[in-house]
């Protein structure tokens, strides 16, 4: 069975995590733009940045067999200086042409202020206006559930948002029911201590079903490991699911998600 | 999508990991209370926020996640 990663920063991984993903079957993998540890100093460094995960990292993924894709965008935590952030914005559009590019994100909300959701908005515009798919931080913690409300409010009462291209991810109990009644998708991210446990994130596909579920590792620079999506994976075993659903959830149904880029190349073998 | 295991199943699989993470919260709440200016620290929001939330594990209601994370939540204008 082959595996897709939707949501991992390998620019803050080895090369021993490309070889632990392959061994495990992961054909391909997504990488959204996010906050490094620190903030930027400059816009330039936001270009490099984007350079870096949209030309380098294929190369370092191609030597494990896997897809590399990224996502583009000024993270949320970052989006607090508006005018920084406008400079980013300006040359998102080069980089969102580019083949391996499958659209914006992960935008989103960090501490929910006034600041960062303008700058949330206006990532939204440029993703319509290009015809981008949309990929959304929500906030960690107790700040979650308020800053998963603000963005649902904005996005249902926008009008011209289409919710089966826009993914929420990092969705716990308290979030993803909500998203899911309004037809967006929902991903699950699995750490070691925060967001879902592998059990918890069984619990949520049992109860609001397959459909426009999606799960992730989100390996980053903090307590994290990309090999918790695969233990999701036989968590759900464990429970005695099938493998075809098994296979909906690891694998057909990031494809179809992220198909409707145009440029993802994996196809669902449920077609 | 239901469940393809039964209750008493589900028992059988979870218990232990159950039975850890209480003990595991347990043992916390002790160490702390153990601690210098221990007084101090049982002051603190969030450890009357788990011990709330410690009354929804053992209450007969469901959807205790939700309920749990919701507590957690920062409270919005016009909350409870």
């Amino acid at each position: 069975m082959k595996i897709i990663e939707p949501h991992v920063h390998m620019i803050a991984r080895t090369v021993q995590d490309y070889e632990r993903m392959a061994r495990m079957h992961t054909v391909a993998i997504c990488e959204p733009a996010f906050w490094a540890g620190y903030d930027r100093t400059s816009p330039q460094a936001f270009h490099d940045y984007f350079t870096h995960i949209s030309e380098f990292e294929p190369t370092r993924a191609a030597q494990y067999l896997i897809d590399h894709y990224c996502w583009i965008c000024i993270n949320p935590k970052e989006a607090e200086d508006v005018e920084f952030s406008r400079e980013v914005i300006s040359f998102m559009p080069e980089f969102l042409t580019k083949p391996n590019v499958l659209g914006i994100g992960e935008i989103g909300l960090n501490k929910n202020t006034r600041n960062e959701m303008i700058i949330f908005e206006e990532q939204v515009e440029l993703a319509l206006k290009m015809d981008q798919l949309i990929w959304i931080h929500t906030p960690h913690l107790q700040d979650k559930l308020k800053g998963t409300k603000m963005m649902l409010d904005y996005l249902v009462g926008h009008g011209g948002v289409d919710p089966a291209r826009v993914c929420f991810d990092h969705t716990e109990e308290h979030t993803l029911p909500m998203l899911h009644e309004k037809g967006f998708w929902c991903a699950m991210t699995v750490y070691p201590v925060t967001k879902n446990s592998p059990e918890r994130v069984i619990d949520l596909v049992e109860k609001f079903s397959l459909d426009r579920m999606i799960v992730d590792a989100s390996g980053d620079w903090g307590p994290s490991d990309p090999a918790t999506l695969h233990d999701t994976l036989f968590q759900m075993r464990l429970r005695g699911h099938s493998d075809k659903s098994v296979e909906q959830l690891f694998y057909n149904n990031p494809c179809r998600f992220l198909g409707q880029s145009g440029k993802f190349k994996p196809q669902p073998t449920d077609v | 999508m239901k469940s393809p295991k039964s209750a008493p199943e589900l028992v059988d699989q979870f218990y232990l990991h159950m039975r850890s993470a209480l003990i595991e919260t347990a043992a916390a709440f002790d160490r702390i209370q153990g601690a210098d200016d221990a007084a101090t620290a049982w002051e603190d929001p969030r450890l009357e926020e788990l011990r709330e939330a410690s009354k929804i594990i053992s209450g007969d209601d469901p959807e205790r996640a939700r309920r749990i994370l919701e507590l957690l939540s920062v409270k919005e204008e016009g909350d409870a």
